[in-house]
């Protein structure tokens, strides 16, 4: 070996330590101490006797051998088992082995809890209104526990606005909800902060009457009421079309605040359920977890 | 030295081949590292040098590692990257390659006294390929931990046909050097075979 390729060699050598130690460093930075809920926002209609499931999501660390066991949300009194779903069949092992959405630092849980509604609770949300849930208890299987913000899951009785909801539809990279009115009315205002963490990946619009189109930013810097005779479509579109960015959709819960005989409030929910976010997704959510809360 | 590179070629070749059924590796790689490790030991035995002890010593850990890796049954293709995973893969690739440029090295000294110069610089300049990229697809690999999740997957291909051609291209060197040996012992003659 000549001197030249010996230098060469023990440079390259130096650079992969170097980089492996870079990398080492880099995926021990990465780690999170706790399992981070992926939060969610839908509306639950309820129904006597009716059942549901609830898709509960959560991220933890590589090497966080903890499993969840239950939920308790803070405005119920119920604690539910959650139930893991079946395993996806992999060609490189067999299926009983492959856990869906281990990546490099974390690991992705998909799990659900069934919810069946009795009278007793049909009677409360009669009496009281809209249950939201907002906040739960995690019971992991190592008895240890831990409190979240699940988003916001309201438990309700079906009923009609003066704006309700008319269809939606959605794509990898798109997603719109289309809602009709009784008669005119008016915008007053919007509530977007569960958007401005997704602002730069997805673009959010407001279309009325088929016509005039609303930006974010005219949303925001919105001076009178914007009057609506026939009906809206809420837009979300990913700005990097990339199906890895859909579940930033279901992080999204724009409210409109309407008038028409009285004040009212529209809250444009996600129908489409995110199943298992790649190492993409999970990665980005705990990017954005870590901005909002480091 | 017929049996010599004999060892080393059917070694190197296990370790290349992997045929799987129900996730048993039928061509097992210990036993690979196995007759390579016989191989290093034998030319230790000829001769006392650095490369052979270097090559013992290096057969003799990936012997263990592949061992483990065999009892444990971790393939190659269980997708799961975690830090030991990737610590592992790097020195593993190291090792790896190492030992085949030591194999190089060492088939270039065997030669040296039997074939043209244009020959062995020729040898010596696959050997030099061999090794800077190899370094570069190790030092490639090395930063899977911090680039974009999305490149993951392309660059890993990427790195394993780099690689997979490298000791494609080593293991038929290997086999011409085992064929010339053979030839030498038929017929103590100067060599005109291409290396």
């Amino acid at each position: 070996m000549t001197k030249k390729m010996r230098t060469i060699l023990g440079f390259l050598l130096v650079l992969i330590l170097i980089s492996v130690g870079i990398n080492l460093q880099y995926a021990m930075k990465m780690r999170i101490d706790e399992p981070i809920y992926v939060k969610r926002y839908e509306r639950i209609d309820v129904n006597e006797n009716s059942y549901t499931e609830i898709r509960i999501q959560y991220i933890k660390d590589r090497y966080d051998d903890r499993e969840l066991t239950a939920i308790k949300f803070d405005e119920l009194d119920q604690i539910f088992d959650v139930r893991r779903r079946h395993n996806t069949w992999s060609p490189f092992e067999n299926e009983k082995t492959v856990e869906p959405g281990q990546g490099r630092y974390y690991t992705f849980s998909d799990l659900f809890i069934s919810f069946s509604f009795d009278q007793s609770l049909v009677e409360r949300i009669d009496e009281k209104g809209d249950i939201i849930l907002t906040h739960a208890t995690l019971y992991f299987d190592d008895e240890s526990t831990l409190d979240v913000a699940i988003g916001e899951v309201t438990l309700g009785r079906f009923k009609v606005n003066s704006l309700y909801r008319e269809g939606a539809s959605g794509s990898d990279c798109t997603f719109e909800a289309k809602f009709d009115t009784k008669g005119s009315l008016y915008i007053t205002g919007f509530d977007l902060s569960t958007y401005e963490a997704h602002k730069d990946h997805v673009k959010l619009s407001i279309e009325v009457d088929g016509m005039r189109t609303y930006s974010y930013e005219d949303m925001v810097n919105m001076k009178k009421p914007i009057i609506v005779t026939r009906g809206l479509e809420v837009h979300y579109d990913a700005i990097k079309e990339n199906k890895n960015q859909q579940w930033r959709f279901s992080d999204i819960c724009p409210v409109i605040y309407y008038e028409q005989d009285q004040k009212e409030s529209l809250k444009v929910y996600y129908n489409f359920l995110t199943g298992i976010l790649d190492d993409e997704s999970v990665e980005a959510y705990v990017k954005m977890w870590r901005e909002l809360n480091d | 030295m017929t049996n010599i590179y004999k060892r080393l070629y059917a070694g190197f070749l296990l370790v290349l081949l992997d045929i799987n059924l129900e996730r048993i590796d039928m061509l097992p790689d210990p036993l690979g590292y196995w007759l390579i490790l016989i191989g290093f030991m034998m030319l230790s035995k000829k001769e006392k040098s650095l490369d052979h002890k270097i090559g013992c010593v290096i057969s003799g850990l990936m012997l263990t590692y592949s061992i483990y890796q065999y009892i444990a049954n971790i393939g190659a293709g269980s997708g799961h990257l975690t830090m030991l995973s990737y610590l592992s893969t790097v020195v593993t690739m190291i090792l790896s390659a190492s030992l085949c440029f030591i194999t190089y090295r060492v088939s270039i000294r065997n030669y040296r006294y039997r074939v043209k110069q244009a020959r062995i610089k020729k040898l010596m300049k696959e050997a030099d390929q061999y090794i800077i990229i190899n370094a570069l697809a190790i030092l490639a690999f090395s930063t899977v931990m911090i680039v974009p999740a999305n490149f993951i997957l392309g660059m890993t291909i990427t790195i394993a046909i780099v690689v997979f051609v490298l000791q494609v291209r080593f293991i038929l060197t290997l086999k011409r050097i085992k064929k010339q040996w053979i030839t030498w012992a038929i017929s103590p003659q100067t060599i005109d075979l291409e290396v």
